[in-house]
């Protein structure tokens, strides 16, 4: 079995990679994710699953990661640190290796205020930054955080993420430095629509080296309707969508201001194809999974080359 | 013909006092059956002396203050009108009539508006269900 | 101090209910201060009680104790709590349960919700500023507490919900506690502290490590 995860390989390739995102059903119905993954699986190099996001129950990361592994599809375990102690996440993290998952994307998660289950005791035992610390150490040490050994080792390619527009601002790169000093080798942005300011921020990721230690891959979102994309700059955290945007898709008019809004998708991963430091792409097409290939395709990213493939039955594919 | 409601009306000695004198001056039938308290300043009021006056019977509380700007404790008077509008929840909670407690604001020459504006209290209680 | 809230009215009076005669008893320590439960608090609540069962026959009656927490302050209430059928307490969680330890054969209720250690911001506004942790790692961070300050409680904050020095969770009334830890930090020519990663706590010494005690071997016998 090809332990070494597909992602990493695109990455290590120096290929611009290309990532997609699904969220999970609320509910038990399996077919909801085989329909969004089987749009994304020849867009993407690997398919981020959501952990509860946004605090609202959904079928769990790692079960959604193990039924695209069936599929073919190279899963990103997204773990927040939310819901489990560092029992329960290193737990996890055996288990979801044991299931061919090899990316793990870490994250502190949404509190629990913002969910369906207001209510529930919050756990915050890790934060993201100790949790990259403690994968890498089971990785790259075989010990778990108690110091005990653990047979074998997890060998899994860890992620976090970034949000270059929250505050303090000044302090987020070395933020990022703090995840890439604990472990982090690739990193997925918040979804950015401000270049001018997107490219001050990767100046600054420049300056402290970051962009040789980290593959760091743009978060690209597209907008719907002028709606989504006041409703995104005004209530989500760290994305500012500039007034310009806003004009082209009220422009556009109801009727067509989605297809201004994939437009201007297409255009920003152009620009970051451009970027130096940038590796790649994220994009995070909730519930649009339908549009993605379109959009890969047209910003000039398709065919996504396979660097070595593995299939969970067994059989080995070398592409 | 005087009332039978019992008020007790908490008045600041540098407003509500003085035009409550100036009032009774004039022999006001509304004046009958009710007490005055003069206090150094409407805010010194607290919910437990406006309850106190309920304990001993009486049918309704009246806080009568400076106007708005003029408090000499700077904003005494808006103090006890928080805990006026607080008191408000707390008596509807265990089923009485908050109408039965308010304040008003008067200069120390407005003996006519005190008369005035405790003819409206007396009204109002005339209204209500004995009791609570 | 611990900062309480009274209960709603509603709620103690169910309490009360089966009883004919309370004894409503306050706290002169952290209760006062943040004016839930001191003697004024007593005596307001103890007047809402009569009124809102007038003409039942209960009796309410109030006193209040320097610290309900410690015996030696509650015993001397023992004749009066005696003569009642119910003990309402106005004191934290740790004052209703030394009253309860110390008369346990009388029913003890709790007016108030005791909710978190913290201090007053202006008259009327207490905030929330200490964990309880058992671990204070307060000289590393500013002065600011980030288990109780973060909503999270990151120790390698802040997360991307950290807006204009506003806490996504709330940010009316939250301040990010990272943002002041970062201005702090900043102010103090010390930010280099933030660039060392902080290893997972050991939250065996908070509530989460099981039931506390403190001994001081010194003083006992």
């Amino acid at each position: 079995m090809n332990d070494i995860s597909g992602l990493q390989r695109v990455l290590d390739a120096g290929a611009f990679a290309v990532t997609g995102e699904l969220g999970p059903p609320k509910g038990s119905d399996v077919e909801v994710v085989r329909r969004k993954a089987a749009h994304l699986k020849e867009a993407v190099d690997a398919v981020n699953v959501t952990d509860n996001q946004t605090a609202v129950v959904r079928m769990s990361s790692i079960a959604t990661c193990a039924i695209l592994r069936e599929m073919a599809i190279e899963p990103v375990m997204q773990m927040v640190c939310r819901d489990r102690n560092r029992i329960a996440l290193q737990s996890d993290l055996l288990g979801a290796y044991g299931l061919g998952i090899r990316n793990v994307l870490c994250l502190s998660g949404d509190h629990q205020r913002f969910g369906n289950h207001p209510q529930a005791k919050n756990v915050f035992d890790l934060d993201s930054i100790q949790l990259i610390q403690t994968i890498k150490t089971m990785r790259d040490e075989s010990k778990f955080l108690s110091g005990d050994e653990l047979e074998g080792s997890p060998r899994m390619f860890i992620g976090a993420a970034a949000s270059p527009f929250s505050d303090p601002f000044e302090f987020r790169v070395r933020r990022l430095a703090k995840k890439v000093a604990a472990g982090a080798q690739f990193i997925q942005t918040q979804c950015i629509y401000d270049l001018t300011k997107f490219r001050t921020w990767m100046t600054m990721v420049r300056d402290l080296g970051l962009d040789e230690k980290t593959h760091i891959l743009a978060g690209i979102t597209p907008l719907k309707s002028v709606g989504m994309a006041r409703y995104m700059k005004n209530n989500v955290a760290g994305v500012d969508v500039p007034d310009e945007l806003i004009e082209r898709l009220k422009a556009a008019g109801k009727k067509d201001a989605a297809e201004e809004g994939i437009a201007i998708a297409v255009e920003t991963i152009q620009e970051m194809k451009s970027i130096d430091g940038v590796h790649g792409v994220h994009v995070m097409a909730i519930e649009w999974e339908e549009r993605v290939p379109e959009i890969v395709e047209r910003a000039g990213l398709l065919p996504r080359k396979r660097v070595g493939t593995e299939v969970v039955a067994g059989s080995q594919k070398n592409g | 013909m005087g009332t039978e409601l019992k008020i007790v009306a908490f008045c600041c000695e540098h407003s509500g006092s003085l035009a409550a004198r100036m009032a009774c001056a004039g022999e006001s039938e509304t004046s009958a059956g009710t007490e005055i308290v003069s206090v150094p300043c409407s805010g010194s009021v607290q919910a437990a002396d406006i309850l106190k006056a309920f304990r001993s019977g009486a049918d309704g509380v009246v806080i009568v203050g400076c106007h708005d700007g003029s408090c000499k404790h700077l904003v005494g008077n808006r103090r006890v009108q928080r805990r006026v509008e607080h008191l408000a929840g707390t008596l509807k909670e265990i089923g009485w009539n908050p109408e039965r407690v308010a304040f008003f604001p008067v200069s120390a020459v407005e003996g006519q508006l005190f008369r005035d504006r405790l003819a409206e209290v007396v009204d109002r209680l005339r209204g209500l269900e004995a009791g609570r | 101090m611990i900062v309480a809230e009274r209960k709603p009215i509603t709620e103690i009076r169910e309490m009360v209910e089966p009883h004919e005669s309370v004894l409503i008893v306050g706290c002169g320590a952290c209760v006062t201060v943040c004016m839930a439960g001191g003697e004024k608090e007593a005596e307001l609540l103890c007047s809402i009680l009569v009124l809102a069962f007038k003409d039942t026959g209960k009796q309410f009656t109030w006193d209040c104790v320097e610290r309900q927490c410690e015996p030696e302050f509650v015993e001397p209430l023992a004749d009066k709590i005696q003569a009642n059928d119910a003990v309402l307490s106005m004191a934290c969680g740790a004052g209703v349960q030394t009253v309860v330890a110390q008369f346990p054969s009388i029913p003890v209720y709790p007016a108030l919700n005791t909710q978190f250690v913290g201090r007053p911001l202006e008259q009327g506004l207490w905030a929330e500023t200490c964990a309880g942790c058992g671990n204070c790692i307060l000289h590393k961070t500013g002065g600011i507490c980030p288990i109780a300050r973060c909503s999270k409680s990151l120790l390698n904050g802040p997360c991307g919900g950290s807006v204009n020095g506003r806490c996504e969770v709330d940010p009316e009334n939250v301040e990010c506690g990272w943002q002041l830890i970062y201005d702090r930090l900043e102010q103090a020519g010390t930010l280099y502290l933030l660039d060392e990663i902080m290893p997972p706590k050991d939250w065996s010494t908070s509530a989460h490590g099981g039931v506390r005690r403190v001994i001081r071997e010194d003083v006992r016998l």
